[in-house]
């Protein structure tokens, strides 16, 4: 059983005591009331944390079934159970977490549960003051009210799945590491982090992350694109290509530009020139 | 059976026709010229080819064996290949590429590649005049000459996998994503590989990225660093830093030791240093002495010195290297 596990280059516990796991895991949360099940005497605790600057990333394993509580700890967790079984309480949210599944923990909620021997997970932490100010810093809102991000989610939503996918490649790439990591990596890779949290989870600011639907233009592109190559025997005008995608021949000619780098015309005359030379 | 190829939603061109896989390279990057083997018609080449703000993802196949020649162009780019071979021959370097050894491309370099029937592969295309921007933000230094990146790196470099997992989950997830990426998310996305880019690549500010800890240095250095590294050239004097830099000189001394570890005129002689040694390397014309008046050097013997300690060889030497590499008739 020492097979490599996430994010090994960067222990914090390998241990049998309870009592030294506890004082392991206030080192960086808070300290949680932590007691074996029934009958079991000692743990197999390894648990590892790789701190960037305002976000952290642990693997956990406790080796025996536990049960445990957290206090709330002004930070955003994403959970995601890699094996085993835990039934939790986040808030006053039940919350069974198996392998394959998530949870999001709201920074003002305890989370208290018990878990199977052989539960393991992985979390996502990140710190709310800085989550909120990068928040301020994309939408340019003033945040008055708390970010508030509910436990029950739409976990099939394609931006959450952005995040849950993006998660494990990034503890791969840290596993991999050499730290110290620059400074400068650091700070890039929590951006991104904390910027696919926050457009991955439903919360009370979502509104202000969607105004903007970004990829109409793109979408507007391809309807374009599919009409040129099903019409490419025959002249197209921009007037004609603005009609079908209903938007005006500017702002068409402006997301062709901004998506493809060419203009619909320079699309056309290529496509054109190709049948040409087919037959 | 039609399979997926990765960002089949962007498609550029299809065809069996060599003019018109140039006419749509030419649209993204720069005209080459291209020979295909054998008869047009065996051949199946795809261009697919998604652009964000600055950067874009492509992918290519050829379908049969290809010759391409390019001449230099604005963009930097590395090539991931996927399938198959190829030979490049950039800067008079032949290299071998396959799955897991691809080559970066700087801007302003001309190069030539031969990809057999089988190659295929994804590139990363970034705009240089904003990489650069993106690495003086990083170092909080100007940068004056112009970025230069190492054509081959190791690829099982930590920083090198990072980038390439991280290229091809952003690829992949264009390719696949049930919905279009927020517009935040792209913008990160785009950021993050940039960073990642200057991280894994080797160029010629590696060692800024690599001393520089994310800047806290007061406004003062970062001022007078951009001084020196404008005016490199000529006499520089620590109270015309001291000047642009808002602070007196002793004040502007003590925050630069305390922040870099080296004062104002260590810099400035090892950026003329720096700029010695290209101006070895490439000035057809030169000669060690008037290198070093150039360069501000007033004196040889010292500068001999001082160079010798900074390169582990005399500039004598790097000059002598430097006419081999140079072309024929010089």
């Amino acid at each position: 059983m020492n097979a490599a596990k996430p994010l090994d280059n960067f222990p914090l516990v390998r241990s049998r005591d309870i009592e030294e796991v506890r004082e392991a895991i206030a080192r960086i949360y808070a300290k949680p009331a932590l007691v074996p099940a029934p009958g079991v005497k000692a743990l197999d605790a390894t648990i590892n944390n790789c701190r960037l600057q305002d976000i952290d990333l642990t693997y956990g394993a406790f080796g025996a079934a536990i049960e445990i509580e957290f206090p709330a700890t002004g930070f955003f967790c994403q959970l995601f159970p890699i094996r085993g079984k835990g039934d939790v309480i986040i808030g006053s949210t039940p919350t069974t977490l198996t392998a394959g599944g998530i949870a999001v923990v709201p920074a003002d909620a305890e989370v208290s549960g018990k878990y199977s021997d052989d539960y393991e997970y992985l979390v996502l932490r990140i710190n709310a003051r800085k989550l909120t100010e990068k928040l301020a810093a994309l939408t340019g809102a003033a945040i008055q009210e708390p970010l508030r991000i509910e436990p029950q989610q739409n976990w099939r939503h394609p931006a959450s799945q952005i995040l849950q996918q993006y998660v494990p490649l990034l503890i791969d790439t840290l596993s991999d590491a050499n730290p110290p990591f620059p400074e400068w990596w650091i700070a890039q890779t929590e951006q991104l982090l904390m910027t696919l949290f926050l457009c991955g989870h439903c919360h009370n600011y979502s509104h202000l992350l969607e105004q903007d639907v970004p990829d109409a233009a793109a979408r507007q592109v391809r309807q374009a694109e599919e009409f040129i190559v099903a019409n490419a025997e025959r002249a197209i005008s921009l007037e004609e290509l603005a009609e079908v995608t209903g938007v005006s021949a500017f702002s068409l000619f402006s997301a062709f530009k901004k998506h493809r780098g060419y203009s619909p015309m320079e699309f056309v005359a290529q496509r054109r020139t190709r049948q040409g030379k087919i037959r | 059976m039609r399979s997926t190829r990765p960002l089949d939603r962007f498609p550029l061109v299809h065809t069996q026709n060599a003019e018109e896989m140039c006419a749509a390279l030419a649209m993204i990057y720069a005209k080459p010229k291209l020979s295909l083997e054998g008869r047009s018609n065996e051949g199946d080449a795809t261009l697919n080819y998604c652009l964000m703000k600055d950067i874009g993802l492509g992918y290519s196949k050829y379908g049969i064996g290809a010759r391409l020649a390019y001449r230099e162009s604005d963009f930097t780019l590395q090539t991931f290949p996927l399938r198959g071979r190829g030979e490049a021959t950039l800067n008079d370097l032949a290299i071998q590429v396959g799955p897991g050894r691809g080559m970066t491309v700087s801007a302003g370099t001309s190069y030539s590649v031969k990809y057999n029937a089988g190659y295929e592969h994804l590139v990363l295309v970034l705009d240089t005049s904003v990489l650069t921007d993106k690495l003086i933000a990083l170092t909080g230094r100007s940068a004056s000459r112009p970025l230069r990146f190492h054509a081959t790196g190791d690829e099982v470099r930590p920083a090198a996998k990072s980038l390439r997992d991280h290229f091809l989950f952003l690829v992949e997830t264009m390719s696949t994503s049930a919905a279009p990426l927020a517009k935040w998310v792209l913008a990160e996305f785009e950021q993050t590989l940039m960073v990642m880019f200057l991280h894994a690549n080797r160029h010629n500010y590696s060692h800024l990225l690599e001393d520089a800890p994310a800047d806290s240095a007061p406004r003062q250095v970062r001022r007078a660093e951009a001084y020196i590294e404008a005016n490199w050239h000529r006499a520089v004097i620590l109270e015309d830093l001291a000047e642009v830099s808002g602070v007196s000189a002793l004040a502007l001394l003590r925050s630069f030791k305390k922040s870099r570890g080296y004062s104002p005129a260590e810099l400035l002689n090892r950026v003329r240093l720096d700029h010695a040694r290209e101006l070895l390397r490439h000035s057809d014309a030169a000669t060690v002495a008037g290198v070093a008046a150039t360069c501000g050097f007033a004196d040889l013997a010292r500068f001999e010195n001082v160079y010798s300690l900074a390169f582990g060889e005399r500039p004598s030497e790097t000059l002598r290297r430097g006419a081999g590499a140079k072309p024929a008739g010089f």
